[in-house]
């Protein structure tokens, strides 16, 4: 009976089928908005209900049931959930809303897969299944051209890069005959000194480099977040890097642990690298999508110094991070798309005066900065100190030192944005309005920062519980 | 006798052959076999561990199969996209779709 622990991913799968077939049959198109946060809100009930997971059936092989897998599909599900909510004003101007929404539910199985996967053949599916679905909603505003150039950039690199990640995992299956993390940990002892294992690692740090968006592999995340509808560059964001996370923690913790003295100096040698092109890059963008691009670039570097810390109190970091960091970035990408989708423009300079013209969308965007930021009070101060603090217990100094200098060039592109909002005067004073499903995302997203920043004690134990038992050194 | 290694190296030329043709070819659809190349040379790798090293487990033909759907889908929805960009820019070298920069 172990199939019924993925009643959540069936819920999941059966109602994106079933609004593609929907969209045959009906001539209205209003509902399917409401159909997909249904799946959604569903699929969140059933993870909670108690199925045992114990059973040795073929597919619980295939994925971990854990906690960790747990506390991904939840942020997961709330992610899309609150991603559905923004992507209304967007989607009602489509003509393919029952694909846009089917294609967000598919993302959506694509990461909560990914986060549990615990085999080498399920995880590069379930990694393609949300790659697929990533490339087909970046270049969904079909008449846009910077959309279908965005999309076609993604869908080459992307190819790319899962060929390499492809040739990797090859390579690991050659050498140890075993396709389950576990297996694979328990027989790498024996061959991980072949030069081999060491072109295998260097093709999975690549290949997962390039889902996190980590330095020499971030290329495309500027172009496909600018090109993407603002909804799907959201999503993308904090979904797929968070999935790809999990995944890292998996293989590099699980299944290599054996091989730490490798990988473990590469890793924060790509924090420091992302964290500082990730922000200087940013310092002179005009566009807030790319400066968002950018940024997400430099926060994916803090997140990876939690894994770099070696240690369950880093990756607890790592896990409060991406909590932290889902709910700060759709609150930005919220509050600009709906700047968007009213004013039609992305650029910083109009932003101006936005104090005057949305007291409300100016608050909740001032405060998704500051907590990107990392200013105390909001969530993402709590969480860059959890990530600081773990690796100063690891003796990394040099490191914290480089994240701290780097946490003071951030706050100043985030600041001039809050500049434009507060302090130049508007251009135009028309007022801008914010539809219902957008003001419960920006209210929600606003109370989960305030919420993880300020009373962070429950979420610190049970994180902490998750990643208890994770580690074993 | 043909050992695994012949079939390893034959893999990785034609990975490295791929990987060369996507990174400096013009044309997209050429782009497109170029990776259809690369991900060839991968299941020819897996194919081959399979046959050598777990003959009874064939994980790896089972690997190579997942990972040829996989593909097809990939090269199905890029093309769809060149053609989305074709119909609107009448091109299909990729230095003329240049829109997003820095």
């Amino acid at each position: 009976m172990g199939y019924l622990s993925f009643l959540p991913e069936m819920v999941i799968l059966a109602f994106a089928c079933i609004i593609l077939i929907l969209d045959l049959f009906s001539s209205k198109k209003n509902y399917f908005f409401s159909l997909a946060l249904i799946a959604l809100v569903l699929a969140l009930v059933t993870i909670f209900l108690p199925f045992s997971s114990n059973s040795n059936s073929l597919i619980t092989q295939m994925f971990f049931r854990d906690s960790m897998a747990k506390f991904f599909r939840v942020t997961f599900i709330v992610a899309a959930s609150l991603i559905i909510l923004i992507s209304n004003d967007w989607a009602r101007k489509s003509n393919f809303r029952s694909e846009y929404y089917s294609f967000i539910l598919f993302a959506t199985l694509g990461i909560m897969l990914m986060a549990s996967a615990g085999e080498l053949v399920s995880m590069y599916i379930s990694l393609e299944l949300t790659s697929l679905s990533f490339y087909a909603l970046v270049a969904f505003s079909k008449g846009d051209l910077k959309s279908s150039e965005a999309g076609l950039k993604y869908l080459i690199l992307g190819v790319i890069s899962s060929d390499v990640l492809l040739f990797g995992l090859a390579l690991i299956y050659g050498l140890t005959g075993a396709t389950r993390f576990s297996e694979i940990a328990s027989i790498l002892p024996r061959t991980f000194s072949e030069p081999a294992f060491l072109l295998s690692l260097i093709f999975l740090v690549a290949g997962f480099g390039f889902k996190i968006a980590l330095v020499p592999f971030h290329m495309w995340v500027p172009d496909a977040y600018e090109g993407a509808p603002t909804p799907v560059a959201a999503f993308m964001s904090v979904g797929s890097k968070a999935a790809a996370f999990a995944i890292t923690i998996r293989i590099f913790l699980g299944a290599l642990a054996v091989a730490q003295n490798f990988w473990s100096i590469l890793l924060p040698l790509l924090a420091v690298l992302s964290m500082t092109l990730g922000n200087l890059v940013a310092l002179v963008q005009t566009n807030i999508k790319r400066m968002l691009a950018y940024s997400s670039i430099a926060q994916a570097g803090y997140v990876l110094m939690g894994i770099a810390a070696l240690s369950a109190f880093g990756i607890s970091g790592t896990l409060y991070y991406l909590l932290a960091y889902t709910f700060t970035n759709i609150c930005a990408f919220a509050a600009v798309t709906v700047f968007a989708s009213q004013t039609g423009s992305e650029e910083i300079k109009d932003f101006a005066g936005l104090s005057q013209r949305s007291p409300t969308l100016a608050l909740a965007l001032t405060i998704s900065l500051l907590s990107l930021a990392g200013m105390p009070l909001f969530a993402g101060f709590v969480a860059k100190f959890y990530i600081f603090a773990s690796v100063a217990l690891q003796k990394l100094y040099w490191l914290v030192a480089v994240a701290l200098i780097n946490t003071a060039i951030s706050l100043y592109y985030y600041l001039m944005v809050v500049k434009q909002i507060y302090i130049v005067p508007p251009v135009s004073k028309e007022p801008i309005l914010i539809s219902l499903p957008s003001r419960v995302a920006l209210q929600l997203t606003v109370f989960g920062i305030l919420l993880l920043g300020i009373y962070p004690g429950p979420f610190i134990k049970t994180i902490g519980a998750i990643t208890k038992n994770l580690f074993i050194t | 006798m043909i050992t695994l290694n012949h079939f390893l190296t034959l893999g990785a030329i034609l990975f490295c052959i791929g990987l060369f043709g996507a990174l400096s070819k013009r044309n997209i659809i050429a782009i497109m076999m170029f990776l259809e190349l690369m991900t060839n040379a991968v299941n020819l790798s897996l194919i081959s561990f399979s046959k050598y090293i777990t003959p009874i487990t064939i994980r790896g033909q089972i690997f190579a199969i997942f990972v040829m759907v996989v593909t097809a889908a990939e090269i199905g929805l890029g093309l769809a996209i060149v053609l989305c960009i074709y119909r609107s820019r009448e091109t299909t070298q990729i230095d003329e779709v240049n829109l997003l920069k820095w």
